[in-house]
Formats: C-alpha cells, structure tokens, sequence
C-alpha cells in the first residue's frame, strides 16, 4: 500500500499537466469555490445569529404585545435583581419644513438597552459613543437616512405627532432592530416621557410594547415561571427562540443559495466525467504496463487513489480560496440589505467544500477506477485497444447515485430532493428536445456558403449526443440567467404597470374617531375624494374550536396580532365562497368572515369558534362564511372580518387609501394638519421591495455566473474528448488540399451553429419559465425584455463560438504531418 | 547441463469466440534452460503471442501447466503471479509501449518504484548508459526514434536484472538499421548477464542467432 501511495503522489505532478486532469482539477476547484462561497456566506450569517441573537432582543428575555403590558412583571423582576427597561415602538410621521418621512418611534427608558449598545454620534462630535443610554426629554437620535429625506442635521427641530423635538444625535446602530412592519422605515429613539405629548398612540394604534428582563438564567428561569401563569396576552422571546427564528430563515435562504450553486457542481460533476472518460483511456496503458512489471491490483488502487486525494486536497484549497473571495463580493452585493458586519467564518464550509470535491471525484472517477482494477495485463500482448470494458450505462446510474446522495447530505430532507432532481429531469428533457430538433434542423437547412459551412454544420449533427449535452449544459445556466435578470426589477414594474390609474398609491392609518370628520373634509375639500373609512382594531387570536367544541390547532396565526374590521355589507372586491354575509336576523349574533386562503392555512370550516382578546378584553365569534379577496385592489384588506354587532364597540381606530397624483402638496399639507395619522407611500414601499428583489437576485445571479463557467469548462472537456478525431480528420483534409482557413471555417460554422443552438433552446426556455413565473405565480403579465433576451442570446452564442475556436485552434496548431504519423 | 529455468507441459489455451470454441495452443510442452536464447517462430496467428503470455504468467493456460523459476505458476492467483514478474520476469514489446508523459528516464524507472526501490535513480541511469542513451535521459518518447523508444523499453525490462527476458516481436516496428541495433542489444545482453531470452519473432536472421528455435504452425509445435 505504501508503495502505490509514494507512486501515486510521485507521478502527481507529471500528470496534473495533462488534459485530462487539467479539467477535472478545475471542474473541481470551480465546485469547491461554489460551494464554499455560499457556504461561508451562510456561515457567517449564522455565527452572526449565534453572536447576535441577545442583541437582536436588546436583553435576555423580552415580553411583548400589541397593548400595554402590566408594572408588575416589572416589579417582580426588580425584587429578583433582574435589570429591567421598557420600549414602545410605532410608526408616525417624521416632518421638518423640508419634507416628511415615514419612521420607526421607539420610545426607551432610561436602562435600555440591557444587553448590546445605542451607537450614537452626539451633535457636534465625529466619533462615535457607546455609553448612551436614553436622549433626554424633548431629544432625538435619527438615523442618518432620516437626516438625508429631510434635509436636516443634529442641532435642528422635527415634529413627531403634537410634539417638536430637537435632533441631538446621529443614531448608528441599536440593539432589538425591528422586524415585521417597522422595519422597512428608519428609526428615531426618544424619551418614553414624551409619549404622551406626543399624542400618537390612541385606541386602535398598531404599537409593539416590551419590557426587557436581563439577569442570571436560573434568576429568569424563576421569574418566568412564577408569572408564566397570569401573562395572557403577553408573548415571550428568549435568545433561543430568537436563534431558531432567524436561524430559520438562513437556513432557508442558504439552501436557496446551494441550489443556486448546485447547478455548478451538476455541471463540474458532467465536465468531470468527460475528463475521467479520458483519463481512464490514457491510463489503461499505464495501468496494463504496471502490471505486466508486476504491480499488483492494490498497488495500482492505491497509486490511483493517492493521486485523486492530493487533487481532492490542492482543489479544496484552491476552491475555498477563491469560495471566499466570492462569500466577499457576494456579501459586498447584499451590504444593502446586510446592515451589519459579519463574523469571520468557521472551518465548517471547508469541510463542505472538501466532502463536495471528494463526491465528485468519487461521482466521476469511481467506475472509471474500477475499469483500470479489471484490466488484463495480457491486453497489451494481444494489441487489444486498451478500452474500459464497464458499460457508460451503468458509470451514469453509479453517479447519479453519488449525486442523489451529496444532495440528501446537503439538504437533509428527502422530498426536497427528490424535488430537484424531478425538476433537473424536466429540465433536462425539455432542453434536449428543443436542443435536438434544433441540431436535426441544421442538417435540413440549405447551405450558403460552401464546403466549409457544410462541414461545420455536418459536425453539429455527426457529434450530436457531445453537443446536445452543450445545449442542455449551457441552457440550464443561460435558463437560469435569464430568468432571474427578467423577473427581478421587471417583475415589479410589470405589477406596478399592470395596476389601474385609479389603484389608491396612499395609505392612511391611526386615524382616531375624534379626527374622522376632519379627515374626511379635508380629503373632500383638498383632494376631491371621497375614500371609505374602514375600522380597523388591534387583537390577539387565543383559541380555536369546532362547532363541537374539539381545540384546533390553527398554526402560526395563534397569539400573533392581527388587524381586525368590520362591516354591515360585504366590502367591495370581496366574494362570499361559503356559507353567506350575516343578514338582518343575525344583528345580534357574534360571527366572523374569514379569508378562504387564510381559513384553509389554518385549518377552519363554517362553525367554527374563534376566541379573541381586544385591550385585554376576550370573546368569541363563530365563522359564518368564507370571502375571497381581490388583494390587487389595493384597499384595506383584512383576513378577518367582525360582524357589528360584536365589533362595533371596541376600542377602534380608521385606515383608508387613495390615489393621490404625485406632484400634489396635499400630503404634506395632510401630515402637518393631522401629525399623529401615518401616512405609507406605495410607490416608495414598492422602490424598497425592488431593492431587495434586486440585491438578492444580482448575488444569485453572480453564483450562476459560476455555473456559466462550469459549462465553458464542460464544452472545453468536450472538444477536448473529440481532439484526436478533429486532428485526424484536419490533416487527412490537409493532405487533400484543404487550406488552413477552410479548416477554421468548418469549425466556425459547427461552433457558431452550436452557440446558436444551444442560446435559442435557453432563450425558449427562459421565456417560458418567466411567463409562467410572472403570470401564474404572481399574477401578473409577461413581456419578454428585448433586452435581456438579446443580451443572453449574444453571450451565449459569443461564449461558446470563443471558446470552441480557441480549443480547436490549439488543436490545428499540431502539424498534420505528425498527426498523420502516429 | 544448466539448470531448467522454464518448463511448460501439455499446455493447451483455448478461446471462446462467435465461430464456437478456438484452440490457440495445442498442447505444447518445453523446456529452457537458464540463459539460452531462445525463439518462437510462426506465421501470424499461430500462438505465438499467446504462448509467450502463458510462459510469462500473464494468462492461464486452459489445460497443462508452467514452472517458471521452479514455481508452479499457473496454480497461482493474479497478485502472486505480479509478485514473480515484478522481479524475475522482463518485458519488451512490439509497439515500445512507453508511458508518453513521461521522460525515458522515468519509464525506465517504473518496474523499480513499483518493487519502492530506492535506487531506482542511479540503477535507471546505468541501464539507460548501457543501451546506449545516456544522453536521451530526460527526453520524452515522441522525441526519440523507434530504435531509441525500443532501446528504452530494454532498458525498462533489464534494470531490475530479471531472470528472463520476454521479448514480442521487438524489432516488428523497426527499419532494418535500428533491427540490427537491436538485435545486437539482445546478443550481448543474453551473454553478457546470462538472462534467459525469450522472443517471439517473423525474423528469420534474429532466429538464426538464437540458441533454441521453437515454431509454431496452428497452434501446435512443429518438429
């Protein structure tokens, strides 16, 4: 054994320049690089979770709920020395004589935050203070975004609800950033004093109240346990709920990400094949010479294995290498979206980089290993052509198999893989099928340019089976490409177009009853519309039952906070799609409407019973009927739907929208007026979904840019597979005659047609995949974008006619005399 | 009298093929005595080749039996049949079969870091030094003539200093020069180290210098 291995590892560095292996190292460094870009990405990603998960809670343990939550938590917490701190956070206008903004309020005591630190750069200063720990009454920190929409700077005034405050500071970071409906505007901390000056919270506003608890485990523990009991409405966040949560999401977004970086390791694991093909052919000679002198089979084994580990090992060095320089541009594409430094990673993508090039190896080589092992070494005596006896049949399932396994190990989850390798397989088919009447059609269309273009489209459809693994190689990339260049910004526009002139473009909410009639003529006189008020009212669902009284477990929209309404008639843009609106006989009577999607989520039916807490107060509805809502309308819409008479007298605030022409002044007049409304601008909440739409997508599409590569790599090992027969057929042409150019034309014509081939066939099937993606998944219409279009079916016939002359050239440059010879 | 180096008895190949069953080697038995130059003659597919692959433990015969070095070698399995090749047996082919990636100098060194010699530099030198091209050391093998690759492959059989030498039709690729070069190489290396020489030969002026003359006519032995 150690003989084969120190054999092995001395012949490395002779063979790591052929072809063959030249290929299949780089197949596997562009895998490695691949998966351990993302792999390090997502690493960081979770060690910033782990590091982060206290901060993102400001504290150790935090209650929180959509009223005011009791003293008494607090107080017994304090006997148990827990540190404690409250926050209240909303959304409201921000205004200054500039202009006005949309903002996140969080309003602190004095001991917050618990756990992590307020960066903040006070007026006047240019470093950064971490000791702060609440402004001062009538004091504001802003965040820098809210300096540039306004125009302002520390030192000047802004007005938030009744109340005007002066900017002190430059607010940098924070502990417990907001997720959920605050998170998109940016933040300004002030004194939880001025609240009530403030006059933005009234009956009916969206609030999110928490008190904040840090302090021993043991402490908490106990302290959580005694008033466990009496919490109700409260909801309990503790680091490690919030580390599952966020880890959730990672974990899906990575995988979203492998997938991405999958198609890169199919191709490498394709381009990889074609190269063992060939490095089994050129070492059965080898392989036969060495046992005739007497190696036996483990000797062979074992120098061959040696050999493949130490391009397993350079390669996983080499990959994860340039797999952090790409994690590097990656997270520089997300920085928009990021919003915090990342931790350096662990080993872990390492191991995952070195577990994907030994899959590969073992994918691609493995059969090929086992062809050498068999080889007689009487095969030399009888001239035999030295060629693998093993079937290509049974080295395909073989790999297939190792795939199938890699993607169980990376997913861990049977059905998603089966999934994708479902849909790999539609894939496959459909590009091959396009792919192939594609190529049998060269062969039937007339040819205009003589000898040279008939030979080149000859070749196309002689070497079908090689080059319709191309079509299919390049045309899953370019797909993929495509697809997500046509559906990231386009995909919003296209909504954004497909909307009515008369879709409200306003939101308007926190409107009190005080206020209503004062809005109204305000929108009547100022902005000539008449838009309808709908109640809206802030409650937890607590329980669910059927009509006999058994629980059901109705999911994710248990003690969450949920928007409730109600109405006498049905509102417009809804549809009853069972059971029917309560009628006159029903005035009494406590009922509730349910959205369809949003009752078959949660598992309702028609008599069902709901149980609700509104400010503390519980009651129950039973569900009369289901509704159907055309969401597009874009006026308020709720998922439940109260009927009068149970709804009618609960704490309650308003909500309307319309359409307001961009260039009208009217809103910021409105804001002035009416400080303590919010006001949400669709067009600018829609610029910031495009933002992420577009970040997220650019870095998806830098991982497909890797899986292009791959397939260049692929075509090369291709052409590379065929070079002897391209020489033997160039010189028996050169001994006829044929000149140098007559030779590159064939080769132009086979690779420009193949270019074409394989950039039609992808642009076929992009289109298709976009229109089904914008028309059936989000309903929207679909028009390709010339564009795109044009630029994918230029880069892929440029990249494939580039890539095939300069191999072929290469090539030609053997003189034909010495083909001819050997 | 010198001792018997090989001894083939009653050995019979025969070989599956679409016609029905073929019988390659009828039946032959032989013996050779240590360092005689010995050659297999006969028209193309008479057995030639495929006697040479029993004798050398490279193929099992279907019947009958072969000592090679007073070991019975058709008895033993694929790895233990290696190990006798890997130190008393040499090869020289036909077509040269040297590894094209790599120099002359580490295709003579194979036979030598398959057995982990650690000489293998010095002793790979001195064989090619003695065939004649110690300065083709660091050429590949589409920088050499056809002599040359033949010499090199000679080189590669004789560094380990096997017992015997196999030779399959060593000088069937050659111009008459490099045949007479060649076969020269042979003489001297068959006197001067006393290696057993076995060649499967059309040659008739190579069979005219050897020691034995065994011919071949349909498998079976002409006498």
């Amino acid at each position: 054994m150690l003989n084969g291995i120190l054999f092995g590892l001395k012949k490395f560095f002779s063979e790591i320049g052929s072809g063959d292996m030249v290929i299949l190292f780089s197949s596997l460094i562009l895998s490695v690089t691949a998966i351990s870009g993302v792999g390090f990405l997502s690493d960081r990603f979770q060690r910033s979770i782990q590091q982060q998960a206290s901060i993102v809670l400001g504290a150790e343990m935090v209650f929180r709920s959509g009223a005011p939550i009791e003293d008494r938590y607090i107080q017994t917490a304090e006997l148990k020395e827990i540190k404690t701190a409250e926050t209240t956070s909303f959304l409201t206008m921000a205004l200054t004589d500039e202009g006005n903004i949309l903002s996140s309020i969080k309003a602190v005591s004095s001991t917050y935050p618990l756990v992590g630190n307020l960066q903040v750069i006070s007026q006047g200063q240019s470093s950064i203070n971490l000791d702060f720990k609440q402004p001062a009454a009538s004091t504001v920190w802003v965040e820098e975004k809210i300096l540039e929409a306004l125009n302002t700077k520390p030192g000047e005034l802004i007005t938030l609800g009744n109340k005007s405050f002066k900017i002190t500071g430059t607010l940098i970071d924070f502990p417990d950033r907001s997720t959920g409906f605050l998170s998109f505007s940016p933040t300004i901390i002030v004194n939880e004093a001025d609240l009530d000056e403030m006059g933005v919270i009234q009956a009916g506003s969206r609030v999110v109240y928490r008190q904040l608890y840090s302090g021993e485990s043991s402490e908490l523990e106990s302290f959580l346990e005694e008033v466990e009991g009496d919490l109700n409405e409260v909801r309990v966040q503790k680091v490690s709920d919030i580390e599952g949560q966020l880890g959730n999401s990672v974990n899906e977004s990575s995988q979203f990400a492998n997938l991405a970086a999958l198609f890169t390791i199919l191709i490498t694991l394709v381009s990889s094949m074609i190269a063992a093909r060939r490095y089994a052919k050129r070492h059965l000679l080898n392989t036969t010479l060495m046992k005739v002198f007497g190696a036996s089979k483990k000797f062979i084994l074992w120098s061959q294995i040696s050999q493949l580990a130490m391009l397993i090992l350079m390669a996983t060095l080499i990959g994860c290498t340039l797999g952090y320089s790409v994690q590097a541009l990656l997270e520089s594409i997300l920085s928009p979206i990021i919003n915090r430094e990342l931790p350096p990673p662990t080993a872990k993508p390492l191991l995952l980089g070195f577990l994907t090039a030994c899959c590969i190896v073992i994918a691609a080589c493995g059969p090929y290993l086992r062809v050498l092992g068999l080889v007689e070494p009487i095969q030399l005596l009888r001239k035999d052509d030295t060629q693998g006896s093993k079937s290509e049949a049974s080295i395909y399932l073989f790999s297939f198999l190792i795939f199938s396994l890699f993607l169980l190990f990376l997913f861990n989850d049977l059905s998603l893989v089966a999934s994708i390798l479902f849909a790999l397989l539609g894939l496959v088919i459909l590009l091959a099928g396009i792919g192939y009447l594609l190529i049998f059609s060269t062969k039937l269309s007339s040819v205009f340019g003589g000898y040279g273009w008939l030979m080149g489209l000859r070749n196309l459809s002689k070497r079908a089976s090689e080059n319709l693994l191309q079509v299919i190689v390049f045309g899953v990339s370019l797909t993929f490409l495509i697809v997500l260049a046509e559906t990231r910004s386009d995909l919003v526009n296209t909504w954004r177009s497909s909307l009515d002139q008369d879709t409200p473009n306003y939101f308007f909410f926190n409107i009190q009853d005080y206020q209503l009639n004062d809005v109204k003529s305000f929108f009547d006189n100022e902005m000539e519309a008449t838009p309808q008020f709908t109640p809206l009212i802030r409650g937890r669902l607590i329980g669910a039952s059927s009509a006999d009284g058994t629980l059901l477990d109705v999911g994710g929209m248990m003690q969450r906070e949920s928007n409730l309404t109600w109405f006498n008639e049905l509102p417009e843009n809804n549809s009853i799609t069972e059971g029917s609106w309560w009628a006159d006989e029903d005035a009494d009577g406590s009922f509730i409407s349910v959205d369809t999607q949003a009752a078959k989520s949660m598992g309702l039916s028609i008599g069902d019973q709901l149980e609700f807490n509104v400010a503390g107060e519980n009651f129950t509805v039973e569900v009369k009927n289901l509704r159907e809502i055309k969401w597009e309308s874009f006026s308020p819409n709720f998922f439940f739907v109260l009927s009068p008479a149970i709804a009618s007298e609960l704490p309650q605030s308003y909500i309307t929208s319309l359409k307001v022409d961009n260039n009208s002044e009217a809103v910021d007049i409105f804001i002035e007026r009416f400080p303590t409304i919010t006001s949400v601008d669709l067009e600018a909440a829609l610029d910031q979904i495009r933002v992420v739409l577009d970040t997220a997508s650019t870095a998806v599409q830098y991982i497909f840019l890797l899986s292009l590569l791959a397939g260049v790599l692929t075509l090369i090992a291709s052409i590379f597979s065929t070079v002897e027969e391209r020489n033997k057929e160039n010189a028996v042409m050169k001994a006829m005659g044929a000149k140098q150019r007559d030779i590159l034309q064939i080769a132009l014509a086979e690779f420009g047609a193949l270019g074409l081939v394989a950039s039609i066939t992808s642009l076929f099937v992009a289109i298709g995949f976009s229109a089904y993606v914008s028309i059936q998944i989000f309903e929207t219409s679909y028009t390709p974008n010339a564009t795109i279009i044009g630029s994918g079916l230029i880069t892929g016939f440029v990249l494939i006619l580039l890539t095939g002359m300069f191999v072929v050239y290469r090539a030609l440059s053997v003189p034909a005399v010495k083909t001819l010879r050997s | 009298m010198n001792k018997a180096i090989l001894e083939v008895s009653n050995v019979t190949k025969k070989v599956t093929s679409p016609e029905g069953e073929l019988t390659i080697v009828n039946d032959i038995s032989l013996s050779l005595e240590e360092g005689v130059f010995a050659s297999i003659l006969g028209p193309s597919g008479s057995g030639k080749t495929t006697l040479l692959a029993i004798m050398a433990g490279l193929d099992l015969p279907s019947s009958g039996s072969v000592k090679l070095l007073d070991k019975e070698i058709t008895s033993l399995n694929e790895d233990k049949r290696a190990q006798i090749r890997s130190k008393d047996v040499g090869f020289v082919f036909q077509s040269f079969h040297l590894l094209p990636r790599l120099s002359a100098l580490d295709n003579v060194m194979m036979p030598l870091e398959i057995l982990g010699a650690k000489d293998a530099k010095q002793r790979a030198l001195k064989a090619l030094d003695e065939v004649g091209l110690s300065k083709r050391t660091g050429h590949v093998p589409h920088q050499l003539s056809g002599g040359e690759k033949q010499r090199v492959a000679i080189a590669r059989a004789m560094v380990k200093a096997p017992s015997i030498l196999f030779a399959d039709e060593p000088t069937g690729n050659l111009d008459q020069s490099s045949t007479d070069n060649i076969l020269e190489l042979l003489l001297r290396i068959n006197q001067q180290t006393k290696t057993t020489l076995v060649v499967v030969t059309h040659d008739q002026q190579l069979a005219a210098r050897s020691d034995m003359v065994f011919e071949l006519q349909e498998g079976k032995l002409k006498c």
